[in-house]
């Protein structure tokens, strides 16, 4: 007997207009009762969508949908939610203003016993708490149901998140990539308790790109490229290597290794040694924050030289944030000085500090791509001369022709599906990324870069390409910071390895082979200090 | 100037009953401040109240009827602007200065061709001030100050500590303050929160129209620029009152003063009453300055 | 793609006006006494003599001249809601100039110096409101019209009070040396020299936001300002900077109307030229060049309301809806469910 398919999704398209871009192209998913689904793929490859059209948030433009065998049409999120699926989007929908078990129950919550109340809808404020702190127990989730959301971590977002389809009685429930905003150790407990909701008889649907978590959770996995499914595969029958190249598509790994313009490097100028001057040095820097806003720096230092990549990682709400807004001159930090380039910086003439990133002595790329690195309306080449208005605008006055040249270059060398005169709101995830890194990188290097997840929502050929490019201004005798959540990143890139714990410093020393995921996961986690 | 215990309780009294139209104003913008939408419109939504009602209240010699019909066309208006601004995705300040423009064109067509006059408007509509057994309102002190007041201040008070519960306790003020809070989660929960917009939205009109009725009551008259400002003096009273009820009552009783003292002052002093006239929006200024900076 | 939304920006303006218009049409059937004579005092008359056409186009110059600082301020998202006061006091302080020049000066002089000290006034009010923003993040829109509420009590003040002439009957101050009065330039209309400085003023601020580094500044704060921070563009000078340059060309309009069309300062003198000014930006959608018939278009409306005023006794007033119609229609997405699907 076939097992029971939980979902059918057969020849799903969704085209985007104006421009008619296919998101899905006849898309097609069988997901079995009570398994974990993975759906991989490259960026822009369509999981998005097709899980959005499953859950009621986006219509397809053709194709039909079947849940448990009944053809169904799913036109809202609440019909969806009638049906028993839940989505938790890669953006946390979280209310801040409201508590954890408001968040949890909201529009379902418990009315007061009386003619009045269920007229007026006034809630049951005390049942509310108590439900969810059942619901929460019945999961195995820790939550305190009174907090008020605005004081949670990313990882108790995603618990309340997830634990609101279950109030909701989701039986399907996809998750849009879990794991991009949780480190290696929070992802093991998401998994373990996804384990265990599955085990309650639910199904699960996983998207995300990155293959070994699939390999570890997933019962089955279905590939996606540009819109279409590929074709889905049991776990237990496949290899990573495999999978790796169905993503990509046959052969392109290897094709798709071409070199990067620069690339004959002057073989000597590598032979550096940690004589390297000195770039950036911090000493005693300490950020304090008001109360429900994180927990600030204290007491951090570090030396970054030229010619070398210092990689720092810290869990989400573990400081990483308030050293990248301190070091890209956006929030002064409170105490500490800064030594740039044989000048001392207090917090009392940050303005300094400011004013050389303006001069192009140090270069930043922020985590948050588009909320601090994009002017959504304005057009792709503004967006990309914006940070170099002194080369665009030399006298005041702006050069059109050299300005279109440059844009159209960095289009080509970099590979941003674009045109110059879009608006760069209309850029896919990916596209925007590359935009931001090709703006710092065509450009002369600068002495320090300070680059925040510089491979964040790119495909693996793109960030294989931006990590060479890095490398390469590592070996131009930039100085490099490398802020990332990605320890594979961290560990593959830095001569030095920093991390961060409860806004402390807990390791910093070379990258050696000595240091794996694992060690420095104990790290992060504050298990080990060894500051 | 001298300031007699009879003047005192006076100038007290005047300024509880000044606090009136704030009041109904300030609350009913707190609905859709909450929902996420600024309301500059409460000005133009008063005006309409105040000349609707008042010609409702006129008409049939029935402050009931006038209310009704000051909630109804300021409730259209609100309506209105909400539907341009879900349905038309006009912009919302845009809309609401439209909303402004509007209604000072309308209230003076209309008191053209009704009362063939654009400037005072007079009504003959008595509001009954002894809702208060005599021995409570003849209290010294407390009485003539708290309990000699028409029905319509009474009723702006209910309307504060309702609204307080709503917005607290109720499904319907959770889903207003979750929409300002995340409008993208409560779609993806399944609601809308265009409707939930259109709600708060409809909770403005009702304030403010009452807002504007009970000015025109207290004159008993209806004149162009009647609200003068007072729209925007409600707005920064929710700001003001860090956007809880009970202290957005409070800020309102605060501008209210300064009104009363502005009044008080252009009796007793040889200060220029043009220039006095300017002192509530210069307390409303520096009180937006201080609830805000930081 | 760019020719497309050029096109539906002109056809949502076109809309817009179509629909104020037939509104205008509609409010004179309803309230005019004597429908036809009413339509063509409104769509007619105005252009009906040298006179009339003259005086349309002289009302034209301070929506252009407010208009453009409109624009400017709206480019970086920032809403001067206190026009009329800033008119006001850019009005009184070069009318007091104005009053006081001695004749030794010339003519000449005390234009440019009635001109500076009115754009001065409306920059500093305009400024400030700039600077509450700025620094202490208070919305400028409820900032300029508070201050602009106690702006005209004051100036209401002064005009009724110290400045008074004693001669008229109306609250007014005295009128100004005809030497000092810009030379009109059609008769016998109002129409004066001011009409060329607002032509330069369009191309000035046209060149500016198209071609240089602060026009290119002003977007990128008005689109994102974490961005602009990121780019290293100081958010507040140009908040700031916005609001004073739109203060400005509020104080110059009501320094020229001094010394042109009106001749004296008069309690209520900016009687809505502040919102007017509004509606001109929006219409022209944030194109400099486009501020001219935008304020051609408002100005006919104005001309219009008060000639039926005159005329039918229908009050002018109905401008007001009349710019609040072409208001709600300029911001509206005239195909709001596909747009919707698109968005998400």
């Amino acid at each position: 007997m076939l097992p029971m398919l939980a979902v059918r999704m057969q020849g799903i398209c969704r085209r985007y207009y104006p421009r008619g871009v296919h998101a899905n192209d006849g898309a097609s998913l069988e997901v079995e009762k009570g398994s974990i689904h993975a759906i991989v793929g490259e960026n822009g490859a369509g999981k998005t969508t097709l899980m959005k059209i499953l859950a009621g948030l986006d219509l397809p433009d053709e194709g039909s949908i079947e849940i448990e065998g009944r053809l169904v049409k799913i036109e809202s999120p609440s019909k969806a939610q009638a049906l028993g699926i839940g989505m938790v989007q890669q953006h946390f929908l979280i209310f801040d203003e409201l508590s954890a078990a408001e968040n949890i129950f909201f529009g379902i919550e418990p009315i007061r016993n009386n003619k009045i109340s269920r007229l007026a809808g006034i809630v049951d404020s005390q049942e509310l708490n108590t439900r969810a702190q059942q619901l929460a127990t019945e999961y195995g989730f820790a939550i305190d149901p009174s907090a008020p959301a605005a004081s949670l971590s990313i990882g108790a977002r995603q618990q309340i998140e997830i634990l609101r389809q279950l109030a909701r009685h989701a039986k399907i429930l996809i998750l849009d990539e879990p794991s991009s905003v949780l480190t290696e150790q929070e992802t093991r407990v998401l998994f373990e308790k996804l384990s265990d909701i599955r085990r309650l008889g639910h199904t699960i649907i996983l998207v995300t790109h990155k293959i070994h978590e699939v390999m570890q959770i997933a019962d089955r996995v279905t590939i996606m490229r540009q819109g279409r499914t590929i074709g889905t595969y049991d776990i237990s029958a496949t290899t990573l290597q495999k999978l790796t190249s169905l993503i990509m598509g046959e052969g392109s790994i290897e094709e798709k290794q071409e070199p990067i313009e620069k690339s004959q490097i002057d073989k000597s100028k590598i032979e550096r040694s940690q004589k390297n001057p000195l770039v950036l040095g911090v000493d005693g820097m300490t950020v304090r924050r008001p109360r429900y806003y994180g927990i600030g720096l204290s007491d951090i230092s570090f030396e970054v030289h030229a010619g070398e990549i210092l990689g720092i990682c810290a869990l989400s709400g573990n400081g990483l944030d308030d050293l990248e807004n301190a070091l890209a001159a956006f929030q002064s930090p409170s105490f500490g000085t800064f030594i740039f380039d044989g000048h001392h910086i207090e917090p009392h003439n940050y303005r300094r500090y400011q004013s050389l990133f303006q001069k192009g002595l140090i270069a930043y790329l922020p985590s948050d791509r588009i909320k601090r690195g994009l002017a959504s309306s304005l057009s792709v080449r503004d967006n990309f001369i914006a940070l170099s208005r002194h080369d665009f605008f030399p006298k005041g006055w702006i050069l059109e022709n050299a300005a279109q040249q440059a844009i159209l270059d960095a289009i080509r060398s970099f590979e941003i599906n674009a045109l110059p005169d879009q608006p760069a709101g209309e850029l896919s995830g990916g596209n925007i990324q590359k935009l931001a890194i090709a703006r710092l990188f065509s450009r002369d290097f600068p002495k320090l870069f300070i680059l925040c997840e510089p491979t964040w929502s790119l495909d693996i050929r793109s960030a294989e390409q931006t990590c060479r490019r890095i490398r390469l201004a590592k070996e131009e005798g930039t100085a490099i910071l490398l802020l990332s959540s990605n320890i594979d990143e961290i560990l593959e890139l830095s001569d030095h390895i920093m991390v961060l714990s409860r806004g402390r410093r807990v390791l910093y020393q070379k990258n050696s082979s000595l240091l794996n995921r694992a060690i420095i996961g104990e790290y992060l986690l504050g298990n080990r200090i060894h500051g | 100037m001298n300031f007699s215990p009879i003047v005192l309780i006076d100038f007290l009294k005047y300024t509880i009953a000044a606090a009136t139209p704030l009041l109904f104003a300030s609350i009913g913008g707190l609905f859709s401040e909450l929902s996420g939408m600024l309301n500059i419109a409460l000005e133009g939504l008063m005006a309409i109240g105040a000349f609707f009602g008042m010609a409702a209240a006129g008409l049939t010699s029935n402050i009931f009827f006038g209310a009704l019909a000051a909630i109804l066309s300021a409730s259209l208006a609100s309506m209105l602007m909400g539907l341009m601004i879900n349905k038309f995705r006009t912009n919302l300040f845009i809309t609401g200065l439209a909303i402004n423009l509007l209604a000072q064109g309308i209230t003076a067509v209309l008191s053209q061709s009704w009362y063939h006059t654009k400037a005072v408007v007079a009504f003959n509509i008595s509001v009954d001030n002894h809702l208060f057994p005599r021995f409570i309102s003849r209290l010294p002190l407390i009485g003539p100050i708290f309990f000699s007041h028409s029905m319509i201040t009474i009723f702006a008070w209910l309307w504060v500590l309702t609204s307080a519960f709503i917005i607290k306790n109720t499904k319907h003020g959770l889903k207003i303050r979750a929409t300002g809070s995340n409008p993208q989660a409560v779609s993806a929960l399944g609601f809308s929160p265009d409707r939930i917009h259109m709600q708060a939205f409809l909770w403005s009109g009702v304030g403010s129209g009452l807002g504007g009725y009970a000015l025109g009551l207290s004159i008993s008259a209806f004149v162009p620029n009647i609200i003068s400002g007072r729209g925007w003096i409600a707005l920064v009273a929710i700001y003001l009152g860090r956007k809880k009820p009970l202290w957005i009552a409070a800020s309102c009783l605060l501008f209210a003063f300064a009104e009363s003292l502005s009044n008080y002052i252009q009796g007793f002093s040889s200060i220029p009453p043009l220039l006095v006239l300017a002192l509530p929006y210069l307390v409303t200024l520096i009180s937006l300055i201080l609830a805000e900076r930081e | 793609m760019r020719n497309q939304r050029a096109f539906s920006a002109t056809f949502r303006v076109l809309m817009a006006a179509a629909f104020s218009i037939i509104l205008a049409a509609t409010v004179l059937l309803l309230f005019a006494e004597d429908f036809r004579s009413a339509l063509w005092q409104f769509f007619v008359e105005p252009f009906s003599s040298r006179y009339f056409f003259g005086n349309y186009i002289a009302d034209t110059v301070p929506l252009i001249i407010s208009g453009i600082g409109v624009s400017i301020a709206f480019r970086s998202k920032n809403f001067n809601l206190g026009g009329e006061g800033q008119i006001y006091a850019g009005a009184l302080a070069g009318g007091v100039l104005a009053l006081h020049a001695p004749e030794a000066f010339g003519p000449g002089t005390v234009w440019i110096l009635v001109a500076f000290i009115g754009a001065f006034i409306g920059a500093i009010i305009g400024t400030i409101s700039g600077l509450l923003k700025a620094y202490w993040r208070i919305s400028e829109m409820i900032s300029s019209y508070l201050i602009s509420a106690i702006i005209i009590n004051i100036s209401d003040f002064f005009i009724t009070g110290p400045l008074q002439d004693s001669t008229s009957n109306f609250q007014t101050t005295a009128q100004i040396p005809s030497v000092f009065l810009l030379p009109r330039i059609f008769s016998p209309s109002k129409l004066d020299i001011s009409i060329w400085l607002a032509l330069f003023l369009v191309l000035f601020f046209h060149i500016l936001s198209k071609k240089s580094k602060m026009g290119f500044e002003l977007r990128v704060c008005g689109e994102n300002e974490e961005f602009a921070r990121y780019c290293g563009i100081s958010v507040r000078a140009y908040n700031i900077a916005a609001m004073a340059i739109s203060g400005g060309m509020y104080g110059l309009s009501g320094a020229l109307l001094v010394i042109g069309p009106q001749g004296r300062v008069m309690r209520g003198f900016s009687s809505g030229l502040g919102w007017s000014a509004i509606s001109v930006a929006l219409l022209a959608q944030g194109r400099e060049t486009a501020i001219l018939p935008a304020a051609l278009f408002i100005a006919f409306l104005k001309a219009g309301s008060d000639h039926v005023m005159i005329g039918s006794g229908v009050p002018s007033e109905i401008i007001s809806m009349l710019q609040a119609t072409a208001m709600l229609f300029i911001t509206a997405q005239v195909m709001p469910k596909l747009w919707q699907r698109q968005r998400q």
